[in-house]
């Protein structure tokens, strides 16, 4: 089999861009051009056909689909999101700083700082620094020295900080991310001509969690700052998920179904896992279906399972794995061995392929039953 | 004013102490006048403890109790190649410790490493509070870039154990760019090469608006004129060898002889293009006769020897600009740091490379205290302009499945900075995730450093691949690290700062401040006692002395004058002994010495004794 065509940053044309339907766009701003590559994905065609579905030109329609999975909008297997600013942002509004604290800083500075804090969740990396888009390398660089004398944590060194020291660790975080993302020439570029466009606002929050570090508490996503912080009112509120399945109920659900699976109650365990795959048909969820499938020898279904795990992300080797074992199980052997090879192409760091191989190969050399 | 910060160069070879006076950062000579201090210690036959040039003075006396190069040492594992060899060479000896770090063995009493640093600390603090007038506490303490956390975690516990608060660790090519450009208003990129005793390291950095940032480091901390000295010792040892059928080696006090002879012609090579190396009654022969090392060096032998030694300083610029991705036309200053680069050959081979005359006006044995210094006035907020913006110089990870390591931070990432990674079970009903903390740039685990271990316990039951357990690594600006996971589940924490390799645990660390702090206590309370029994027995003297000057001395202005000071003086004494304090009892000695000199100088013109 030839070798798929690479793409830069993101990898195989074969991998398939899935839309996250459970992100709410209605706080990002997406061009004409964003929505007609948006609508182009399924979850079924990989991405060089959706490139030529659109028929724009490929680098444009490559911007375009690059922004989507920046924001959030689409999932592309193992390619994260760009920007780590915009991850790490969603996170900032669950920090609150209380505003009676104990610490050595003075109000202009305590103002300074909150203000900058809340602006971490809105407005363009440049703006983060403190310059216009069209600004060179230097000039950059300038304007990140300039904010790290105002954010450093050593500019505050030796003093009380309280909840101000997560804070400036924080944006400090933030600036630096921002300078290094856009040190890279071709990256900038890009940025910049979506900020030129508009396109350029974050994630909504619910989207994409990255647990907020350092900080000890548990991020409320999607609650804005209280009505005493200085967040710009003119960005519009990301409202709240719209209200599916709630999230706890599944994970309460699976984690019965793990349970039962564990104490060798196989058949309550599998039952529950298929509830689980019908309300969140999680990559994670369905594979531990098929798995538990086949544990009770429902082959059939452990092979839908776990082809249906293989098509959420080709590039899971521990799909095909459990997919090879289904075949295996079957006396197909054959076919477990190609997904097995495959499994090895996708990640040869995958430690538990070789012995499987090495059985399923002495399983055909002792000749077991072929069942076409 | 509040309390000064001091700036502390703690070299393998040389130390250094600076603080920044009147706005200018300035080196302090400690007693003897010396701008740098050897880093040596040792302890004499009578059981005192000596450091510095008393100690170096000695080393070849007492070699087996003489402890140089300390630093090659510090934060290292006993079992590692590095240790080996110096166990190999060093005249003192080194044995493994309790937690399987490195202790040096002393007239019977093991000593860790940090607790030697330590005691160069001390004197350093020691020299700067003499030249002060007032107690120093605060310190911001300077190690090679290329030092790992261990490393940095065991000389943060030596500044503790020798009484200083390490506000910060900085890197010592990151504080010879701060000196060079402070009060400078410079904007350039820098190139700074420190090849010191020990170790070699090379950074480059951004210099703008009183900001310093790190672009890039790196280096080789086992690697300095340590190495070009064994290489002149291999060569006299050899020459000796096949002149005379010795091996020299086996010899302590003849090594340290060569030792010394070796780094003291290679220093005066630097000037000179030929040096005569001479040892008389060096060792004896089979019949018990004296024999005498005679040789001559000259400048490009000793450049020969060490020709790849100077390479793989430039190997390692090399490798540090292409990862960097910065092009050599790109730097406009070379900064050259280190006594080292004073040889003539590194000189050239830097200039060579980097297409630039190297920057003229900086002391490279004294720089790096200076910019300590500097960022010790910057933290306190005396000075007001700078800001140091530097880098972790390795890659930090965790250990995953099929003994991978997982990079968390990169390397070159600007401190201080915090990361995470979302990690998962491997096994069916995992009850515990054990986290390895690995360091360095390999993919494989076992190729990295191991910098320390710890369990996540209470997980819940569940298939493997299914618990989320995040991994948060956080740096500190010192670029000393902690590590944290937690279950997503649960919220159940588990942390680490890493501190394993620094090999001692709390409690040693608060038992050794404790006996440092008794040992001065000790040494002060014994000079107290001397004193005032210096003032008690002067009081006699003067008491049993006074009529009779009095009657001798006559009854001029003059005399009475003189009376008067005599009876202030010992009003003084008499105070002093009743509860004054170290000074007051000095003052009133010296002012009874005065009085005690003029009472004997009447007596004996009068005749009256
Ligand atoms: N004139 C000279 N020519 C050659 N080498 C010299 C000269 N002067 C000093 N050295 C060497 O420089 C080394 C000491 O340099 P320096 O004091 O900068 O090191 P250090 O700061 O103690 O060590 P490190 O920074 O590696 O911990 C010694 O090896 C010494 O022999
Ligand atoms: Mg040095």
């Amino acid at each position: 089999m030839p070798e798929p065509r690479s793409i830069p940053g993101i990898g195989s044309v074969s991998l398939i861009p899935t839309p996250r339907l459970d992100v709410d766009l209605t706080g990002v701003a997406l061009g004409p051009e964003d929505y007609f590559v948006l609508t182009r994905c399924d979850g079924k065609t990989p991405i060089g056909i959706v490139l030529q579905l659109t028929g724009l030109p490929e680098a444009r329609a490559l911007a375009c689909l690059v922004h989507l999975i920046d924001v959030g909008a689409v999932h592309v297997p193992g390619v994260k999101p760009r920007s780590r600013v915009a991850q790490r942002v969603a996170a900032a509004p669950a920090f609150r700083v209380s505003m009676m604290e104990d610490c050595d800083l003075v109000p202009e500075e305590c103002e300074r700082i909150e203000a900058k804090l809340a602006s971490l969740s809105s407005g363009s990396m440049f703006e983060l620094l403190g310059v216009p888009p069209e600004t060179g390398t230097r000039d950059r660089q300038r304007a990140f020295w300039a904010q790290s004398k105002l954010f450093h944590p050593d500019r505050f060194h030796g003093r009380q900080l309280g909840s101000y020291g997560a804070a400036l660790a924080q944006i400090f975080d933030a600036l630096r991310e921002a300078y290094e993302f856009l040190d890279d020439d071709d990256r900038c570029a890009d940025y910049r001509r979506r900020v030129r466009d508009g396109r350029y606002v974050e994630p909504p929050l619910h989207s994409a969690p990255i647990p907020a570090v350092s900080l000890n508490m548990s991020p409320a996503r999607g609650e804005r700052f209280g009505a005493e912080s200085s967040a710009p009112r003119d960005r519009p509120t990301a409202p709240r998920p719209r209200p599916t399945v709630p999230p706890a109920r599944v994970a309460e659900l699976f984690e019965r179904a793990c349970h039962h699976e564990v104490t060798g109650e196989l058949k309550l365990a599998v039952d529950e896992y298929l509830q689980v795959v019908r309300l969140d048909p999680k990559l994670r969820f369905v594979r531990r279906a098929a798995v538990a499938a086949l544990k009770v020898g429902e082959l059939a279904l452990a092979e839908e399972l776990s082809r249906r795990a293989v098509a959420i992300d080709l590039e899971d080797s521990n799909s095909r794995r459990v997919l090879a074992r289904v075949l295996h199980e079957r006396g197909r052997n054959s076919e477990a061995l190609a997904e097995l090879e495959e499994a090895r192409r996708v990640d040869p760091a995958n430690p538990f392929l070789d012995g499987e191989v090495l059985k399923i190969r002495s399983a055909i050399a002792v000749g077991g039953p072929e069942t076409p | 004013m509040s309390q000064p910060v001091i700036g502390i160069d703690l070299g393998t070879t040389n130390s250094c102490v600076a603080v920044l006076e009147d706005g200018a950062p300035v080196v302090i000579p400690n007693r003897g006048g010396y701008r740098t201090t050897p880093s040596m210690v040792a302890l004499a036959d009578n059981g005192r403890r000596l450091v510095g040039h008393i100690a170096k003075r000695q080393a070849i006396t007492n070699a087996e109790n003489t402890v140089y190069a300390a630093k090659r040492l510090i934060g290292r594992k006993f079992d590692s190649p590095v240790v080996r060899s110096v166990i190999e060479t060093a005249p003192y000896r080194v044995v493994e410790g309790p937690g399987g770090d490195v202790r040096i063995d002393l007239r019977g009493t093991a000593h860790s490493i940090p607790e030697i640093s330590a005691f160069i600390l001390a004197e350093m603090k020691v020299v700067a509070e003499e030249h002060l007038g007032c107690p120093v506490t605060k310190a911001v303490v300077t190690v090679p870039a290329y030092f790992n956390d261990g490393q940095r975690q065991a000389t943060k516990d030596a500044g503790r154990i020798a009484g200083l608060d390490v506000i910060r660790i900085i890197n010592e090519p990151t504080a010879a760019a701060l000196a060079y450009g402070f009060g400078r208003d410079l904007e350039r990129r820098v190139a700074v090469f420190d090849l010191g005793g020990g170790t070699f390291d090379i950074s480059v950095l951004a210099i703008g608006g009183s900001v310093y940032e790190v672009i890039a480091t790196s280096g080789d901390s086992y690697l300095g004129g340590e190495d070009f000295d064994r290489r002149v010792i291999d060569w006299l040892v050899a020459g000796f060898q096949e002149e005379h059928g010795i091996d020299l080696r086996a010899d302590k006090m003849a090594l340290q002889r060569l030792k010394d002879v070796a780094e003291r012609a290679r220093c005066e090579l630097s000037g000179v293009k030929e040096t005569e190396i001479n040892l008389p009654f060096l060792t004896s022969g089979p019949d018990r006769e004296a024999l005498h090392l005679q040789r001559t060096l000259t400048r490009s032998v000793l450049e020969a020897m060490t020709a790849d030694l100077i390479e793989r300083t430039i190997t390692i610029c090399e490798r540090t600009l292409a990862e960097a991705e910065i092009g050599r036309e790109e730097i406009h200053d070379v900064v050259l740091v280190g006594g080292m680069t004073r040889m003539p050959k590194i000189q050239e081979r830097v200039a060579a490379y980097f297409e630039l005359e190297p920057c003229k006006g900086v002391h490279p044995e004294e720089v790096v205290a200076m910019g300590a210094a500097v960022q010790g006035a910057a933290l306190a907020g005396e000075e007001r302009h700078v800001l140091l913006l530097d880098v972790t110089p390795h890659s930090l990870g965790v250990m995953i499945m099929g003994g991978l390591c997982h990079r968390i931070v990169d390397q070159n990432t600007t401190l201080p900075t915090s990361r995470s990674h979302v990690f998962t079970t491997i096994k069916d009903n995992q009850k515990t995730v054990k986290v390895l903390v690995l360091q360095g740039e390999s993919d494989r685990g076992d190729e990295n450093e191991l910098l320390g271990e710890f369990s996540l316990g209470g997980i819940r039951q569940a298939p493997k691949g299914e618990v989320e357990i995040e991994v948060t690594f956080s740096l500190s600006a010192d670029g000393i690290l902690s590590v944290t996971a937690r279950d997503l589940e649960t919220g159940r924490e588990q942390s680490l700062t890493v501190s394993a390799t620094s090999g001692l645990s709390e409690d040693e660390i608060l038992r050794m401040i404790a006996a440092h702090q008794d040992g001065g206590l000790a040494g002060q309370e014994e000079a107290d006692y001397a004193r005032r029994q210096a003032v008690r027995r002067m009081l006699t003297e003067v008491g049993a002395l006074f009529t009779k000057v009095d009657e001798a001395i006559g009854d001029s202005n003059h005399a009475r004058e003189a009376m008067d000071r005599a009876r202030d003086g010992c009003e003084r004494g008499r105070t002093a002994l009743e509860g004054g304090d170290a000074k007051a009892l000095g003052e009133a000695s010296d002012a009874l010495e005065r009085t005690l000199g003029m009472f004997r100088g009447v007596l004996a013109r009068t005749g009256t004794v």
